[in-house]
C-alpha cells in the first residue's frame, strides 16, 4: 500500500469524487488506516464547504428573456421575419377590429335610440296635451270636409291626421305639432304617417301655412296635404 | 356564438365589400325611371258638377272633399330619372317641383315643392307608394281651390334593377 506522502496528493481529487475507481478504492482502504490522513481528508472537506459558502451564486432573474432576446436578435432568414411580422400584426389587428366592431355595435344601438326612430316611437306612446286637444278637435269633424277640418284646427296647432278616411272612418292616430316662430317662416311638419295602412311616408313637411291637415285614404292608395290659403 | 377575432375579422370585411358593391351599383349610370302624372283641378262650389275627364278620380274627390264643381285645369305626364327634378306648370302661377330620389322596394321616394309665384307654399321630403297618388290641395284659386293630384310609378322596364 501506498505510503501517506503518495496518498496526500490524491486526497483533494479523492474529496471531489474525481478519481478512478481503483484509486478511490485504494485511497479509502488507506484511510481506514491512517488517522493523520484522515484528519487531513476532513479538513480539506472543511476547507471546500467553507470556500463554496464564500461563493454567491449569481441572480437567475430576467435570464430566459435575455436569452430570447439574444435568440431574436440573431440575423433570421427573410421567410421567417417575415412570417413573424404577419402573425404579430394579425395578432393586433384581431383586437383591435373586435374592439372597433364592439364600438361600431355600441354606435349603432345609440344612434337608433337617440335618433327620430326612438323619437317617432316615442311618439306614438306618449300623448303631449296639445295631442289630447287635437283628438278633442277631430273626432266631431271626421264627418266633415277637409276644408272644415283645417278650418277648425287653431291657428298655433298644426295637425297631421293619419288613416281619416273618405266615409268617416273614427280617427286611429293623430299626431300633432305646435309652433311658436314668426307667422311668415316657413313651419316644419316632422312628424310622418308610417303605419301600415298608410301609403306615403311623409319625413318632411315645411309649409308657410298655419294650418296643414295631412291623411291617407288606403282604399285608393292617396294621401292628402291640405294646405287652406290664408290669403 | 362566439366568434373568434379572425372570424369576426373575415365577416367585416366581407360586409365592406357588400357594402362597395351596393355603392358601385348605387352609382350606376342607368338609374331607375319614375313617370309622374300631375293633375290639377279647380274645386269649388258653383253647382257645375264633375268633369267628364275627372270620371276615373270624381268618385274620391267627391268622397274626399264637399265641393259642387270639380273642372280639370291641366294635366300633365311626365317621366324622370331619379336624381333628376320635373317642372309642372299648374294654373294661378303654381309651379311645382317633383324631384324622385331613389326606388325603396314598393315605395318612391321623392321631394316635392309647390310655389305659388316665386314663394315656396310647401316642402315635402316623403315616400309614396308605387302607383300611389298624392293629393296637394288648399291653395285658393279663382271662385274656388285648387288641387293637385300627384301620382308616381316606376317604370316596368326598370323595376328589375
Amino acid at each position: 500500500m501506498a505510503e501517506c506522502s503518495e496518498i496526500s496528493l490524491l486526497l483533494g481529487a479523492f474529496e471531489d469524487g474525481e478519481l478512478e475507481p481503483h484509486e478511490m478504492q485504494g485511497v479509502a482502504y488507506h484511510l481506514a488506516r491512517c488517522n493523520s490522513c484522515t484528519e487531513a481528508i476532513a479538513e480539506i472537506g472543511a476547507l471546500g464547504r467553507e470556500l463554496r459558502g464564500a461563493v454567491t451564486l449569481p441572480s437567475l432573474d430576467g435570464f430566459p428573456q435575455a436569452v430570447m432576446k439574444r435568440i431574436d436578435n440573431l440575423p433570421q432568414p427573410l421567410w421567417k421575419r417575415i412570417s413573424n411580422l404577419v402573425a404579430r400584426s394579425s395578432e393586433r389587428l384581431s383586437s383591435g377590429f373586435a374592439m372597433g366592431a364592439a364600438m361600431a355595435a355600441v354606435a349603432a344601438i345609440t344612434t337608433i335610440i337617440v335618433t327620430p326612430y326612438a323619437q317617432q316611437f316615442a311618439g306614438r306612446q306618449r300623448a303631449t296635451p296639445l295631442h289630447l286637444a287635437a283628438t278633442k278637435i277631430v273626432p266631431a269633424y271626421t264627418d266633415a270636409t277637409p276644408r272644415e277640418i283645417a278650418s277648425a284646427i287653431p291657428q298655433e296647432t298644426a295637425v297631421q291626421l293619419a288613416n281619416v278616411t273618405a266615409d268617416a272612418v273614427p280617427v286611429r292616430e293623430l299626431d300633432s305639432v305646435t309652433h311658436d316662430g314668426p307667422e311668415e317662416m316657413p313651419r316644419e311638419y316632422a312628424s310622418a304617417i308610417a303605419d301600415d295602412d298608410s301609403h306615403a311616408d311623409i319625413s318632411k313637411l315645411e309649409s308657410d301655412t298655419p294650418n296643414v291637415a295631412v291623411w291617407s285614404e288606403p282604399q285608393d292608395h292617396t294621401t292628402v296635404i291640405w294646405l287652406p290659403d290664408q290669403h | 356564438m362566439r366568434l373568434s377575432p379572425r372570424s369576426l375579422l373575415f365577416v367585416l370585411i366581407a360586409a365592406f365589400a357588400l357594402g362597395a358593391t351596393d355603392r358601385a351599383f348605387a352609382q350606376s349610370p342607368q338609374r331607375p325611371v319614375v313617370e309622374l302624372h300631375v293633375d290639377a283641378v279647380l274645386a269649388s262650389d258653383t253647382n257645375q258638377g264633375m268633369d267628364k275627364r275627372l270620371a276615373w278620380m270624381g268618385h274620391q274627390l267627391q268622397g274626399l272633399f264637399g265641393f259642387s264643381t270639380y273642372h280639370l285645369e291641366t294635366h300633365e305626364d311626365g317621366q324622370t330619372e331619379c336624381g333628376k327634378m320635373m317642372t309642372f306648370a299648374l294654373p294661378g302661377g303654381h309651379i311645382l317641383h317633383v324631384q324622385p330620389r331613389a326606388i325603396d322596394g314598393n315605395m318612391i321616394a321623392m321631394e316635392l315643392v309647390l310655389f305659388e309665384g316665386a314663394r315656396p307654399m310647401m316642402t315635402t321630403d316623403l315616400k309614396l307608394k308605387n302607383n300611389g297618388r298624392l293629393i296637394v290641395g288648399g291653395p285658393r284659386y279663382q271662385d274656388g281651390m285648387l288641387i293637385i293630384s300627384i301620382g308616381a310609378n316606376t317604370l316596368a322596364s326598370n323595376n328589375d334593377e
